[in-house]
């Protein structure tokens, strides 16, 4: 079995063979054995190179969530959701599309289709979970789309506003 | 008390019902439509929807849990802490109706829950207060020209209510509009009531406050302080008791300052008298929280108190049956505020499905916990998860037994501040006790989970691939090759696949 994986920027390849729970990988130019006891629905007692480790595991929509020695860590194929919404938002040459970091409820937008905005410039004002954050434009642009109004629900990844630069269409 | 309804969700919710049950009182739980299945829901011996998720239109509706208490016999209601807790008018409702509120007189909350009206009251008691503080308005020129006179920085407050909610420092005259209306926006959203108001700001103070006891036969001892100096937006993260910062003398002073501000607000029930400590050890006081605290287990664990069943006892007309001169504090106690949040950037609320928990055991660990494998993180509400609180012999055990405590709770699917808070507590200047409210943005401004080392990234790897070969068959599928190899597996056929910290 052959995997391929990027672990932060790096792209990472497991070869592994599984037998009665025994594992023979490659990972890198390193091999390594492990066995692996499943000891719960979510849990892995996995014993390599003479260290145990037990790490927690479940998955949701194609993207892996690992928890070990009290850390994080996520594992996800590239081609799933994330990777299709950064392709929009690479799709349109020098302009930006600016999406809700997090679900919640537009409280206010206030720029409007046309205006040019500074950097720094408060786009929409999203309220999740009894807090309001401040979505802000990167740079100096002008709004383009304005997407959503005060009172709409957003999901993650929703786009709010289109930005394009401010040379373009003055020019 | 024959039947107690509790306006609340989420863990305190449970801690609640806890205390009820033990005392052997049945309880009603009121909740939202996507609350059906919650813990609290399952834990109450009656559970009533109240309406959609929308708080104003289920844990704040007043009319419909007042309607509810009736319809189902409770004669008390425990608010817990949040939506209703301090909302004068919910109490007097309460009063109105003959159903015992669980918690101070509308009176008393009326006038503690309003800073600007609170401060007025004690400082003609002789109670210290923030330099500088004014009375509330929503006027911008007017709060402008305050502001100025009284030199920025200046911090502008929701008027009616705690939890940092509405709170921003402004340090320039241009900054003062936009975060006032922010401001009134968000408290009015949050305690119904947009008013603000502002006071200077204390450079690098820390929190201290007392919890007090006060029964209503004019009885009131103190419990002693919380630092909770470690906050994130303004919202406390990290509490712990005894705080180092604390004299003998000094504790004793406090103390006894915070028993006058209950006897000078006519306070019954739990509460807590916050306070600022500046760098020179002087200490203002900054409010009164009417209400069970959300890190009232760390006071529990050194003074040996239920506060839950104290509030049942006190409010049914109960005399306090302890003395001041009988509470000791005995070892040291820590909490660890677990958040929906994400630390990486700028703590961020993650709302979500939690795939997998499991919560840290052993002894002198207690996990006050509103979640469940498979429970969805709404939108609509704090993001708090639960409560981590240890209790060890010294302040330097507890925080060994926090960060211990802190790797053993696995929360999967949505990200939270476990691994961002033992980091916290096992900081060099954290353990030397050096905390102040600016702790965190000025030691984790850009924390980031560290990511996975050789070893790490191997198990995590094999981990992932083991989930998957394994997923639907349980743990006796272990070692069932040939089955597993006449199916292609997505491992095999899938694409790339992406390794990060989380975030």
């Amino acid at each position: 079995m052959e995997f391929n994986f990027v672990v932060g920027d790096r792209e990472e390849k497991l070869i592994a063979e599984e037998k009665e729970g025994l594992w023979s990988c490659t990972v890198g130019d390193a091999a390594f054995e492990a066995e692996v006891v499943r000891v719960g629905p979510n849990s892995f007692r996995i014993v390599s190179g003479g260290k145990s480790f037990v790490t927690y595991a479940a998955e949701q929509d194609g993207k892996f969530y690992i928890s070990l020695g009290g850390r994080q860590y996520s594992v996800a194929r590239t081609s799933g959701a994330a990777k299709r919404r950064s392709a929009v938002g690479g799709a349109l040459k020098g302009e930006e599309v600016v999406a809700a970091p997090m679900p919640g409820v537009i409280v206010k937008v206030p720029v409007t289709e046309g205006e040019v905005v500074a950097a720094d410039a408060v786009l929409v004002v999203v309220e999740s979970m009894k807090m309001e954050n401040n979505i802000r434009a990167q740079g100096e642009a002008r709004v383009k789309r304005v997407h959503v109004k005060a009172g709409d629900s957003v999901n993650f990844g929703s786009a709010l506003v289109e930005l394009e630069p401010v040379s373009k269409q003055s020019a | 008390m024959k039947k107690i309804l509790v306006a609340n969700r989420g863990e305190i919710a449970l801690r609640v019902m806890r205390a009820c049950r033990e005392m052997g009182i049945p309880t009603v739980a009121v909740y939202s439509t996507p609350d059906s299945a919650a813990l609290h829901v399952q834990f109450a011996d009656e559970a009533v929807c109240i309406g959609a998720p929308p708080p104003l239109e289920s844990y704040l509706n007043i009319e419909k849990i007042i309607a509810t208490a009736k319809e189902r016999g409770a004669d008390a209601v425990h608010p817990g802490y949040g939506f209703l807790a301090e909302n004068p008018d919910f109490a007097r409702r309460c009063e109105e109706e003959g159903i015992t509120f669980i918690g101070p007189g509308s009176e008393a909350m009326r006038l503690l829950g309003n800073k600007v009206e609170s401060r007025k009251t004690m400082v003609a008691a002789g109670v210290p207060v923030i330099p500088g503080m004014m009375a509330g308005g929503s006027d911008c020129a007017a709060l402008g020209r305050e502001a100025t006179a009284m030199g920025f920085p200046v911090l502008v407050k929701a008027a009616g209510g705690g939890g940092g909610k509405g709170m921003r420092i402004i340090r320039e005259e241009k900054e003062l509009e936009e975060s006032v209306s922010s401001c009134m926006r968000e408290a009015k959203s949050a305690f119904g009531d947009a008013t603000i108001y502002l006071e200077k700001y204390i450079e690098q103070p820390r929190h201290i406050e007392f919890q007090i006891l006060a029964d209503k036969h004019g009885n009131v001892v103190h419990l002693f302080e919380r630092e909770c100096s470690i906050q994130r937006r303004y919202q406390k993260i990290v509490e712990e008791t005894p705080s180092v910062a604390l004299t003998p003398e000094l504790r004793q002073e406090m103390g006894s300052v915070a028993v006058r501000v209950a006897k000078t607000a006519g306070y019954t029930n739990a509460g807590t008298v916050e306070f600022l400590l500046d760098q020179n050890g002087s200490f203002y006081f900054l409010e009164v929280n009417a209400r069970v605290q959300v890190e009232h287990p760390i006071t529990e664990a050194v003074v040996g108190l239920d506060l839950v069943k104290q509030q049942i006892r006190v409010a049914s007309g109960e005399r306090l049956s302890i003395k001041q001169e009988d509470l000791r504090q005995r070892g040291h106690a820590i909490e660890c505020r677990i958040y929906a949040e994400d630390p990486e950037s700028g703590f961020l609320p993650c709302a979500g499905r939690i795939l997998f928990v499991k919560e840290p055991q052993g002894p002198g660990v207690r996990c006050d916990s509103g979640i469940f494998t498979g429970c969805e993180v709404s939108v609509h509400y704090d993001p708090i998860l639960s409560k981590l609180v240890v209790w060890d012999e010294t302040r330097e055990q507890a925080c060994r037994r926090m960060a211990s405590a802190l790797r053993d709770y696995i929360i999967l699917g949505i990200k939270t501040t476990t691994s961002f808070l033992a980091d916290v507590v096992q900081h060099p200047a954290f353990l030397d006790g050096k905390t102040h409210t600016g702790f965190i943005p000025m030691h984790f401004a850009d924390w980031k989970m560290p990511g996975p080392g050789e070893s790490e990234l191997r198990m995590a790897l094999l981990s992932a691939a083991a989930f998957s070969r394994n997923a639907r068959g349980g743990p006796k599928a272990r070692g069932k090759v040939g089955a597993e190899t006449e199916a292609p597996s997505p491992w095999v056929t899938g694409g790339r696949w992406r390794i990060a910290g989380i975030g």
